[in-house]
């Protein structure tokens, strides 16, 4: 495949995931979690009970119990259905090599449990009031199998928005170059005030240098921490 | 076990319908078990050491299991499991597995105590019926009369996963520890047929199992097991019963597993393949070996149709290649010995079968086998003499029904 078909394809695939996760769906947090991003293989990691620290602190992954925002995380991030979910969870509870992880009924109560339980993490629809957690951005690591992440600066939540307690998740289109510095910054979605504040940030990012042009998408979440 | 109390346990269970949890000093205690009732016929051999040409149901098995999760890092817990497969199981309850597991981050952590055997895609899973649509694995390369032989280990493991970006993850199980065989088990069953009579099996053994997982379905791995077996019992004197039984210990010389495995998923299919190559070298007499090398693979597909309604199949390829010192000949005939084309050395097995999950807890299987060969040697593989006393046929058909429930 030539490199602009390529670029557009896996361009489109992540912008496709990412969109569906910016706007249905909100990866949310214990605000003791010290992160405020998370990779796909992260985030995998985490669900499947392989990963159990994220940067230094300990997490457990939360799930609901069934609807449409559960079964599509589960497909479009872990690549299961939701019977399949449980079966997994079951082979590691009967074999003695896991525990069934937290199962609830509603977004409120994942937001409620994420809230009180060190470490939680979990999935809500994107209109759920998210009050008590952070939401943690996914950024698509290394999206060619060659890039990390070297240098990441945090953007500056714009003082007036801060005030009013104006929170929003920014999406991002990066186009990386071979040397690793990102070289075009598009909004793809977000309050125009705190992407401007995200771009800012994003154009200082540093990747690993590699032998293509490389377009990946980010989610930078803006959140008021109490 | 009476078949009323375990009716009764079973709708019990039903009633109780979902696990359960208790909380000890502020710790949640999770409590999760299974049962799963079978029915077997076959129009030839029996099979699996029941009377199954008339049709049998001795194929019963069930878990219970306590877990807690104490901090972070440290988790406990521990499962009671019992099977009646025709001879094999009786009715003794086992644990089946005991641990406590502490991970110290990602990368490493350790699980010490019983400890269930990573080995291939579902050795440590084989007894979890409900996770699967077929009511029998494989049994070339998952016999589960040879159950005992791999199940668990008595030590401990060291265990991780290592993240390789958007390339997947690496996990890796590294464990040592020690086998210890019901006297109801594949090979004290096996042997008694050469009037060995079987008081103990135990052993070392260690391994390594290393996969990778893509984020889109796909898993690779191996597996090896090293084993160092005794047996320990009496040998029936049959030629002059007056003198009594002899004494009989015997040391494994080799005993190796290697299992190789792929997996892959797409949306409602599932594609599996494993291979596995046993081989084991015993003297049954003194200096009289017999070498058993036995070579399995498979592959497996299944579609899930509707949400509650699986189709499966597969087709098991298992044969069996033994030498055996020849004064021994005499006493064990043509064991294995010769051409793996011969009934007597191999199993091949084509497999349908279909599943319905009648609600989240109960489900119900049916499954046909095909069989062609009966493999008979040293290695526990399904056909046994004890309940074939008029030889074996080289065709059998098996029609098998499951049910289960787990919560």
């Amino acid at each position: 495949m030539k490199l602009p078909i390529r670029l557009l394809v896996s361009g489109c695939m992540l912008v496709a995931a990412v969109n569906m996760l910016g706007s249905d769906i909100k990866i949310v947090a214990n605000p003791g979690v010290r992160a405020t991003t998370l990779s796909l293989t992260e985030l995998r990691g985490v669900f499947l009970l392989q990963r159990r620290t994220l940067n230094g602190s300990s997490v457990e992954p939360v799930l609901q119990k069934s609807g449409a925002v559960h079964d599509v995380f589960l497909q479009e991030f872990l690549n299961r259905s939701s019977e399949e979910m449980h079966a997994y969870y079951q082979g590691l509870v009967f074999t003695g090599k896991g525990s069934m992880p937290e199962e609830l009924d509603s977004y409120a109560a994942v937001i409620a449990y994420v809230a009180r339980t060190k470490g939680a993490i979990g999935y809500v629809s994107g209109k759920a009031q998210t009050n008590g957690v952070k939401t943690l951005g996914v950024v698509p690591q290394r999206f060619d199998g060659s890039r990390s992440l070297l240098v990441r600066i945090e953007p500056e939540y714009p003082k007036e928005l801060h005030q009013r307690g104006i929170e929003g998740m920014v999406r991002l289109t990066l186009t990386i170059s071979p040397k690793g510095s990102v070289q075009s910054v598009r909004v793809v979605g977000g309050n125009p005030i705190l992407a401007e504040a995200a771009v800012k940030a994003v154009e200082q990012w540093v990747y690993s240098p590699s032998s293509t042009t490389d377009i990946l998408e980010v989610s930078i979440p803006f959140e008021v921490r109490p | 076990m009476p078949r009323w109390i375990l009716a009764l346990l079973w709708l019990w269970l039903a009633q109780v319908g979902t696990a359960q949890e208790f909380q000890v000093a502020n710790r949640t205690v999770q409590v999760h078990g299974f049962f799963s009732q079978g029915f077997v016929y076959t129009d030839r051999n029996n099979w699996l050491t029941m009377n199954t040409s008339q049709g049998s149901g001795a194929m019963t098995d069930m878990g219970l299991n306590m877990s807690s999760q104490v901090t972070d890092k440290f988790r406990v817990g521990a499962q009671l499991y019992d099977r009646n497969l025709g001879q094999l199981g009786q009715w003794h309850p086992s644990l089946d597995w005991a641990v406590v597991d502490y991970r110290f981050n990602n990368w490493i952590g350790i699980r010490a105590g019983k400890v269930k055997t990573t080995l291939g895609l579902y050795n440590d899973s084989q007894d979890l019926d409900f996770l699967r649509v077929f009511a029998l694995l494989p049994q070339g390369v998952y016999p589960t009369d040879l159950r005992d032989a791999t199940i668990a280990h008595t030590g401990a493991d060291i265990y991780g996963n290592i993240a390789i970006q958007n390339l997947g993850d690496l996990a890796y199980t590294l464990y040592t520890g020690h086998r210890s065989d019901s006297i109801y088990s594949g090979y004290p069953t096996l042997i008694r047929q050469w009037h060995v009579f079987l008081d103990e099996v135990h052993g070392p053994q260690y391994g390594i199992d290393l996969r990778w997982s893509s984020s889109r379905g796909l898993t690779v791995g191996a597996s090896r097991m090293n084993q160092e077996i005794t047996g320990k019992g009496t040998f029936g004197n049959f030629l002059n019963p007056a003198a009594g039984a002899i004494p009989f210990r015997s040391t494994t010389s080799a005993y190796w597993t290697n299992l190789f495995y792929g997996e892959y998923q797409f949306r409602r299919l599932r594609i599996d393949m494993e291979y596995r190559r046993d081989y084991f070298q015993i003297a049954y007499l003194p200096g009289l070996d017999v070498q058993t090398d036995t070579r399995a693979w498979y592959v497996a597909g299944t579609y899930k149709l509707h949400k509650q309604v699986s189709l499966g199949s597969y087709y098991s390829h298992y044969t069996l290649r033994n030498r055996i010192a020849p004064e021994l000949r005499p006493l064990v005939g043509p064991l294995g010995e010769g051409d793996a084309s011969l009934p007597q050395n191999h199993i091949y097995d084509k497999v349908i079968a279909g599943r319905v999950d009648l609600n989240r807890f109960c489900h119900l299987k049916i499954e046909g086998h095909f069989m062609n060969g009966y493999g008979w040697g040293a290695y526990p593989n399904g056909f046994y003499l004890q309940q074939n006393p008029n030889g074996f046929q080289p065709n059998t058909k098996a029609l098998v029904v499951k049910t289960g429930f787990h919560f």
